[in-house]
């Protein structure tokens, strides 16, 4: 009890410590970034327009966007504003940010000058030229060649012949601003650079630039010491006071740099010709696939859920499935992104028996489907629940006569939004389909919740009427079942991952997980009743199987040879046969044809399993207790039986309660595998959580927790037991009651 | 002439391939303690344990008070409320105290209620000394207070007969005492009781017939002083007397006179014989077989046997040969002839005609 609880406060601590470091946060747009943390330089236009821009903001002082971008990386800031065009240079140099597309403001670029007479006129005769090149459009040429998508591409001008006639300027530049002006071979180039050169060889002057600090440029500009400042200066009021700006060379964009995601929009399919790729087995969507991706690696993976996960971690490079899934699976915050080119079309059908009843229902669904299609309800449904929100996926069950009678629908109701749980119950597209199909031809319907594989068995052999799952179409299959036309047409497509997932802290998204997973839509509830379903069979089983092991094993005591030789053979097949086995084989084989609670066949077998081992303790415990003590108690009178009730089974009982002990402990784990005949205990409420949460780590966390809590109370109980029944703690007015010493 | 309490009639217990008891016919009488002894596997506990049928005999009958207690539709539970039975592995139920151990049977079998059989066990522990004991387990006790409830525990059902299998066989010496004394006790209330026991002294004391039992069966049957002070028999006598025998046999003159020299060391080391007697008896077999009575028979046949007493360290030597009348004393050999009398005395001879081995020589050795 002490671990269990400095486990929680160490848990406790550490949860809190790490919250500190980072949070994640999907930023989309600029509203996004309302209260977020940004950074921008200590001084620049970007920087006032950015402050204005988000007042309620907490800021950051970084002069250098080096700095800036690794901040970023390191989750302490949300966003750091600066130039689109040196957003997008930084990513031509392969640095992995991105940004939002929404401006912030737009910036004027210009040169400035000296504001005394010389610098008037210089600035004049720069306005002058602009406007010339401007109407020419040479002005858009140069901007066409520097600022060109293909930000790799050396770019080189021709230097005029300068006759220097009328002077030489003197220039400074940071030289750090690309594409305006940088240094590329040793030397100064760039649009502003060309745009100079070219205004130089125009005006005749000569010119020099040096490279200096920022703040060393101004300085000069300011004192007249130099003519010309070129680093991409953006205008703001401010230093239009301290300067003289030319009209604008160019305009651009203040933008927020925001974390790199994963950048699939600009990939195809062939891009995953040789990727691994996730599938369904046996199922058309890989059939489609490989039409198109022949050597890509396919692997085989059974659930949606597991898909998802699969994905996240990095096993698989993508997954094929319908589009109908995908949308749901983002629209239910799951980030993952498709292509848009489509592998195919792929139908999903309702599944029948296949004799005279299945086939009545089968054209029953046939009219009626044909019937929503042509009055246009059928598409009704599939927007309500192909399209849009969670919330607007409800429907109004229908009052149902069950005139003609009460038909099985059997799912796994793990395939949303086709048919899913939802708050303990199944809903989906094909529910609302299945509810109305009903209505309107008199059934009552109920639903049971199993494994895909055993309502295949089920329907096959007819126990379940209807097989509803999102099952794929396929009419070859049509030997053993029957389908129903399709229900729906999707297309088959390629799902991708959609985020990055390095610097996450790890125990921040814990109280997300765990909130998705508990209180999202009561899934509490769901573990509660897992929970009780668990501890019914566990202890039905334990109570049945105990009495049937004693029964057993006096009725060996009476050592008729015939039933003992049965006896002995049972129990070495009993021992021999894994308990899923066993399981199927009663609910396939022994109850077939039978209608019965799942639930109640658990317990029976069970029961089954515990007797065997039980009969096996009281077996091996008798024969190891001295034969002695039996022979004095038939010396005395008793009879066989009332010798062994009376004096060796108490002992046996002590000798081997603590095997008893892990022996029903293991029952109740081993009840675990009652899923599979459609049993919903906690381990089966675990698996369809986490087919909704696309999660596998928190609810297999809280799953095993609650296990190991209940055997521990089991333990805890059997132990109380055992102290009541060991006659050494008896007391000695307990022994001697009713008599006077 | 007291009543016949158990009769047994022609019983066969056979395991397998071994056969301990043949056609074993006896009569317990009420009153009868009896001493059942003998060499180890000789079915002294066999015979013990088919008395309350916990061995179901092969062959034969046994009536419990003219009750066939071997017919397959006896009540074998009931008649075994009237005969008791102490183990050599004591045998307490480990799963209840020592009160508990005495008071349950009583209480379940002959409906006893609770105060009664308390009051009842409480008596009898303290006629054994052991009241303070009474609350506790029967592993906390030693071996001889185990015993001593034991027997309490069963003399709690008033039984008829209480049956004894080896009861101090399993304690150390110093606990065999005050079993024995509880023994003695039960002896002098009357009740009938059956002792299979290695412990001789005790047996002569408390019981008034002697069971010796040998060769698949009783073999010989009387008083105390009958059986260990004058066994008729040999092989009761050779028990009684913890005899060590040995046989020798000769047919023909030219016999391996160094082999049956070897039996006779490997004889006397086997028993410890001290090297004074075995000298007499290699000397003894020298001179009076080789040297006085081989020479005078054409066709020699000579059986001789050896007894050794570890009791008393005594060797008695018998020799039988055919042919002729021939006392010894009427050998011409006189230097043999004074030798063997210097190491033998009480010299017993006989001639019985109608044996083959007509010549009968007994004497005691002498080992100076």
């Amino acid at each position: 009890m002490r671990k269990f609880f400095y486990g929680t406060i160490f848990l406790i601590c550490a949860a809190i410590l790490f919250t500190g470091c980072g949070t994640e946060t999907k930023i989309t747009s600029l509203k996004d970034l309302e209260k977020g943390r940004l950074a921008v330089w200590s001084v620049s236009a970007i920087t006032t327009m950015v402050q204005e821009k988000f007042p309620d903001a907490k800021f950051f002082y970084i002069d250098s966007v080096g700095d800036m971008v690794q901040t970023l990386n390191q989750n302490k800031i949300d966003a750091f504003f600066i130039e689109k065009s040196r957003a997008n240079s930084m990513q031509a140099e392969g640095i992995k940010i991105d940004y939002l597309p929404e401006p912030v403001g737009k910036l004027r670029i210009g040169y400035i000058f000296t504001k005394n007479e010389k610098g008037r006129y210089l600035c004049d005769q720069m306005n002058e030229f602009l406007k010339k090149l401007t109407d020419s459009g040479e002005l858009d040429k140069l901007k066409d060649k520097w600022f060109t998508d293909n930000l790799t591409k050396k770019q080189t001008y021709e230097k005029s012949e300068l006759t220097g006639e009328n002077g030489t300027l003197k220039m400074l530049s940071e030289a750090s601003a690309f594409p305006y002006s940088y240094i590329q071979d040793g030397e100064v180039t760039g649009y502003e650079v060309e745009l100079i050169d070219k205004f130089c060889a125009e005006y005749g002057y000569n010119y020099e630039i040096e490279i200096v600090d920022f703040g060393v440029m101004i300085g000069n500009v300011n004192l007249g010491r130099a003519d010309v400042g070129i680093a991409a200066m953006q205008y703001t009021e401010e230093r239009g006071e301290q300067f003289l700006f030319s009209e604008p060379t160019q305009w651009d964009e203040c933008i927020a740099v925001i974390k790199k995601s994963a950048d699939n929009s600009k990939k195809t399919l062939s891009d995953f010709k040789n990727s691994r790729i996730g599938c369904w087995p046996e199922c058309g969507y890989e059939v489609l696939a490989r039409k198109i991706l022949p050597d890509a690696q396919y692997v085989y993976i059974d659930t949606l859920g597991d898909l998802v996960l699969n994905l996240k971690q990095n096993k698989i490079d993508s997954f094929v499935l319908g589009k109908v899934y995908a949308d749901n699976l983002i629209s239910s915050g799951v980030e993952v992104e498709y292509l848009d080119e489509s592998f195919g079309e792929i139908s999903t059908a309702f599944m029948f028996t296949k004799s005279a009843k299945g086939e009545k229902l089968q054209s029953q669904m046939n009219e009626f489907l044909k019937k929503l299609t042509d009055g246009g309800e059928l598409d009704n449904l599939k927007e309500k629940w192909f399209t849009g929100g969670e919330e607007k996926r409800v429907f109004e069950k229908n009052k149902l006569s069950g005139e003609n009678g009460t038909l099985i629908i059997e799912t796994d109701a793990i395939s949303g939004p086709y048919v899913y749980l939802k708050e303990n119950e199944v809903t989906g597209y094909e529910i609302e389909l299945i509810d109305k199909f009903c209505a309107e031809y008199g059934y009552n319907y109920e639903i049971k919740i199993t494994e895909f594989e055993t309502m295949l068995g089920d329907i096959n052999l007819g126990k379940g009427d209807i097989g509803v799952d999102a099952i794929e179409y396929k009419p070859e299959r049509g030997e053993n079942m029957l389908f129903s036309n399709p229900n729906n047409v999707d297309q088959c497509i390629l799902i991708v991952n959609s985020n990055s997932a390095d610097d996450e802290s790890f125990l921040s998204t814990i109280e997300k997980k765990l909130v998705a997973t508990l209180i999202t839509e009561n899934r509490w509830q769901m573990i509660l009743d897992g929970i009780k379903i668990t501890l019914i069979i566990t202890i039905f089983a334990i109570i049945f199987g105990t009495l049937a092991g004693f029964a057993i094993f006096m009725v060996y005591r009476e050592k008729n040879p015939t039933l003992n030789k049965i006896i002995d053979k049972m129990i070495r097949i009993m021992q021999g046969l894994p308990q899923m086995i066993l399981l199927m084989f009663f609910y396939y084989v022994i109850f077939g044809s039978v209608e019965i609670n799942s639930a109640i066949v658990a317990v029976i077998v069970f029961s089954i399993l515990l007797s065997v081992a039980v009969f096996i303790m009281l077996k091996s415990g008798t024969e190891s207790i001295p034969k002695g003590q039996m022979e004095a108690a038939l010396a005395l009178g008793f009879s066989d039986r009332k010798a062994f009730l009376k004096f060796i089974l108490p002992q046996v009982t002590v000798i081997f309660f603590p095997t008893y002990q892990k022996t029903v402990v293991e029952l109740l784990l081993s009840t675990s595998i009652v899923g599979y005949i459609a049993v919903q205990d906690l381990t089966k409420m675990g698996d369809l959580i986490r087919a909704r949460t696309f999660d596998a780590f928190v609810p297999l966390i809280v799953v095993s927790a609650i296990y190991f809590v209940l055997s521990w109370l089991l333990l805890k109980l059997t132990d109380k037991i055992l102290t009541k029944i060991d006659p050494k703690n008896r007391k000695r007015e307990e022994i001697l009651k009713d008599v006077d010493l | 002439m007291s009543e016949v309490l158990i009769k047994i009639e022609n019983l066969t217990k056979s395991y397998g391939n071994v056969t301990p008891l043949k056609n074993v016919n006896l009569e317990i009488n009420k009153g009868d303690i009896i001493a059942v002894i003998g060499p180890s596997g000789t079915g002294k506990s066999t015979l013990l344990r088919c008395v309350n049928r916990l061995e179901k005999p092969t062959g034969g009958k046994i009536f419990f008070h003219n009750e066939d207690i071997t017919d397959k539709n006896c009540r074998l539970d009931i008649v075994r409320q009237k005969i008791g039975m102490i183990f050599q592995s004591f045998n307490l139920f480990a799963n209840m105290t020592v009160i508990e151990n005495i008071m349950v049977a009583p209480m379940e079998l002959r409906r006893m209620n609770k105060q009664a059989a308390y009051d009842n066990a409480k008596n009898l522990l303290k006629s054994v000394g052991l009241l303070n004991k009474s609350f506790n387990y029967p592993n906390e006790l030693s071996g001889g207070q185990q015993q001593r409830i034991a027997i309490v525990r069963a003399l709690a059902m008033e039984p008829e007969i209480i049956l004894f299998d080896e009861p101090t066989s399993a304690l150390d010496p110093t606990m065999i005492g005050e079993v024995e004394s509880v023994i003695k006790k039960v002896s002098q209330t009357g009740t009938t009781m059956m002792i299979v026991t290695h412990g001789m002294d005790f047996a002569k004391e408390i019981s008034n017939r002697v069971l010796y039992m040998d060769e698949g069966g009783i073999y010989e049957d009387g008083t105390p002083q009958q059986i260990f002070d004058n066994p008729k028999r040999d092989k009761t006598r050779q028990f009684i007397k913890r005899l060590k025998v040995l046989e020798l046999t000769i047919t023909s003159h030219d016999f391996d006179f160094l082999e049956i020299n070897t039996l006779i060391e490997e004889f006397a080391i086997k028993n410890d014989i001290a090297p004074k007697m075995r000298n007499a008896l290699l000397s003894l077999f020298e001179e009076l077989c080789l040297q006085i009575i081989l020479p005078v028979l054409d066709n020699p046949k000579i059986k001789i046997l050896i007894e050794y007493s570890k009791a008393d360290e005594s060797s008695t030597f018998n020799i039988k040969y055919n042919g002729k009348k021939f006392d010894i004393n009427d050998t011409t050999n006189d230097i043999a002839l004074s030798i063997v009398k210097g190491r033998a005395s009480n010299f017993e001879y006989q001639f019985v005609d109608d044996n083959e081995l007509s010549n009968n020589l007994k004497f005691k050795v002498i080992s100076k």
